[in-house]
């Protein structure tokens, strides 16, 4: 389980909230702990180093104000100047905390924006604060808009029941609202957390068209636009959406693989999807479970990170026998409903798409293809010299920062210190002086692997050792001498800054021991470092990574 | 309707961190101190989900025990079996 200290800034009960978002962070393995701030104004807590929030140190702020809580002690109503007068204090208000926030906590900040008010005398108010949040969480690229607006607007106000909650407890939410706003709050936190769906595995016969592949004739299993197939067809174009967005679709189905092929070349002009959507095909008669687990590893994506999609509860529960953590979705009748079922349990989070995710199916069709060609190789060198590699390191530079930020938060083998680093706080460093930001791009004969490389290192001028405070690599790159090139020009940069002894901090994870492997098969010297944790060391001038020359060439 | 009152205990457990076999007519607000305002909230707010019903703003603060919560639910119409 990893922990997450989540403070919450707020002027309304939300505690009924938490029990929800806590249970289904706890099925990704997050523990959050919440602390929850007074309903009064925050700012004076976050501006002093020696308030609760500072001991706290979160992992990420929370900031949820309600308009009916700026009024609640204030019967008489008011006028139109008032009322600009106090939009004016609840703007300041909002723009003091977030910049006292800013400055002293580097990290993601959740910023909510205003539901509707109790009373409609107040909605104007709200629009224009509103419209205010909205710009402010543009500014910055840690400052991040939680639209409860929008949340709410799909789910009926029952005046009653907000109305004795808010009265008994300032708490404004009925009970549906309170679900949906908990379920939005737990997909935000799951996000941050690297815990987002980049997988959907489907099944095909009755879930992506309305019909079974032999046993009806191809020309009887029909997607329309209208009528009982239309379900159907709105799903695969929901589907391509989300595939144009960077998320992964995977086949996983009972069929022949060569029926396969042939449907969705006879349907290639009124499907949205076609064959080459997926970027794995597991079109077969074994266990769906055993062929998911063999997806997963070839895809390099975790079961927290899929949903499987299917109309047949059988399979549903041999898949969840089999891998607990992986989300499922039964396929309703004639496929109804299906879109919003998987907007609802769906955590696609494309507003944190960079473009490298965009073009993942094409990455991995790549990576197909190079594997395809690895069989024909018995030795390992000779395989990676043939596919020609070209490295393009950086030093230094603002560019790809949010993939850089993204790596950082969702690459957990290749990762020294699994520190999940905000585009903030990594523009810092390569602003600090002290601080060189290494990142390694990578191309070969087959195409791009885009950003996969990142080196955080503390050079301080006085000492002839320079510190690795995080260095990763995106597992896609791993095992192709990539690692050890991108190393051996830090080297060469430490060794042209007269430096002499490099350390790799290592902060151990449940999952990163393919670095810790890598550090001991390349001989690092390992000692103890404090709580608990390692450092591997080596002499810049005696230490080689690469004993043949021009398998990799550096841009 | 008929409902179980083994299901009202299991949301008095859930929401007060409380063995179900600890659950009498005496527990209330003022005999156990996890039963504040907040985790009162939490409870009307489950108890109203699960079985689908909306006590009156007048009741939720009178609803302060165990044995309320059962004696609400019957005068709501609910059969506790």
């Amino acid at each position: 389980m990893k922990k997450i200290n989540i403070l919450v800034s707020r002027n309304f009960t939300i505690e009924p909230l938490l029990d929800e978002i806590e249970e289904s962070l706890s099925r990704k393995f997050l523990k959050p702990n919440f602390l929850i701030s007074g309903y009064e104004n925050s700012v004076n807590e976050f501006l002093n180093p020696k308030s609760k929030f500072y001991k706290f140190k979160p992992d990420l702020i929370l900031l949820f104000l309600n308009i009916d809580a700026y009024f609640i002690n204030q019967k008489n109503k008011k006028t139109n100047l008032e009322k600009k007068i106090i939009f004016k204090e609840i703007k300041a208000n909002i723009l003091s905390m977030v910049s006292s926030i800013n400055k002293n906590f580097p990290i993601d900040i959740g910023i909510c924006n205003f539901s509707d008010p109790l009373t409609k005398e107040n909605k104007k108010i709200k629009n224009s604060l509103n419209t205010f949040i909205n710009k402010l969480c543009k500014k910055q690229t840690n400052y991040h808009l939680i639209n409860i607006e929008q949340v709410l607007s799909k789910v009926n106000f029952i005046k009653d029941q907000n109305l004795k909650y808010w009265k008994q407890s300032m708490y404004p939410f009925n009970l549906a609202q309170g679900t949906e706003v908990s379920r939005y709050l737990y997909k935000f936190i799951a996000a941050k957390n690297g815990k987002s769906h980049k997988l959907i595995i489907l099944d095909a016969d009755n879930t992506l068209w309305n019909g079974v592949i032999g046993e009806n004739e191809i020309e009887n299993i029909k997607i329309k636009k209208t009528g009982r197939e239309k379900n159907f067809y709105l799903f695969q174009k929901y589907l391509k959406e989300l595939k144009n967005n960077g998320v992964i679709l995977a086949l996983c189905s009972k069929n022949n693989l060569s029926d396969i092929k042939v449907f969705f070349k006879a349907k290639q002009k009124k499907m949205p999807l076609s064959i080459k959507d997926f970027s794995n095909l597991k079109v077969n008669w074994q266990p769906k479970s055993e062929n998911i687990r063999t997806m997963l590893k070839e895809l390099n994506v975790s079961s927290e990170n899929s949903i499987f999609i299917d109309d047949s509860q059988f399979e549903i529960l041999e898949v969840q026998n089999t891998l607990p953590n992986i989300d499922t979705l039964l396929v309703p009748k004639l496929n109804l409903g299906l879109n919003s079922e998987l907007l609802k349990i769906g955590n696609f989070d494309i507003s944190l798409m960079t473009d490298e995710d965009k073009k993942r199916t094409k990455l991995y069709q790549i990576e197909n293809q190079r594997n395809q060609k690895k069989i024909k190789f018995k030795n390992p060198n000779e395989y990676i010299k043939s596919l020609k590699i070209k490295l393009t390191i950086k030093n230094n530079i603002k560019k790809n920062i949010q993939r850089l930020s993204q790596m950082t938060i969702k690459t957990n083998q290749f990762n020294t210190s699994t520190l999940r680093l905000s585009e903030k706080k990594i523009i810092g460093y390569i602003k600090d002086p002290d601080y060189l930001v290494l990142q390694c791009a990578a191309s070969d004969k087959f195409g791009d692997y885009g950003i996969i490389g990142l080196s955080i290192v503390k050079i301080q001028s006085s000492s002839k050792t320079a510190i690795v405070e995080n260095s990763l690599f995106s597992c896609r790159a791993l095992g192709r001498m990539i690692e050890e090139h991108f190393y051996q020009k830090l080297f060469d940069i430490l060794k042209s800054k007269k430096f002499m002894n490099l350390d790799f901090i290592f902060i151990k994870s449940d999952k990163n021991q393919p670095a810790y492997e890598f550090f001991t098969k390349y001989n690092f010297n390992k000692k103890q470092y404090k709580n608990g944790n390692i450092i591997f060391s080596c002499d810049l001038d005696k230490k080689n990574l690469i004993k043949e020359k021009n398998i990799i060439k550096y841009n | 309707m008929k409902i179980f009152e083994i299901e009202i205990k299991k949301i008095l457990s859930k929401i007060l961190k409380v063995k179900i076999s600890k659950i009498k007519d005496n527990l209330s607000m003022t005999s156990y101190p996890k039963w504040d305002s907040l985790n009162h909230l939490k409870l009307i707010i489950a108890i109203e989900g699960k079985f689908n019903i909306s006590f009156k703003e007048k009741d939720v603060t009178q609803i302060t025990s165990y044995k309320l919560i059962k004696l609400y639910l019957k005068k709501m119409g609910l059969k506790i079996l």
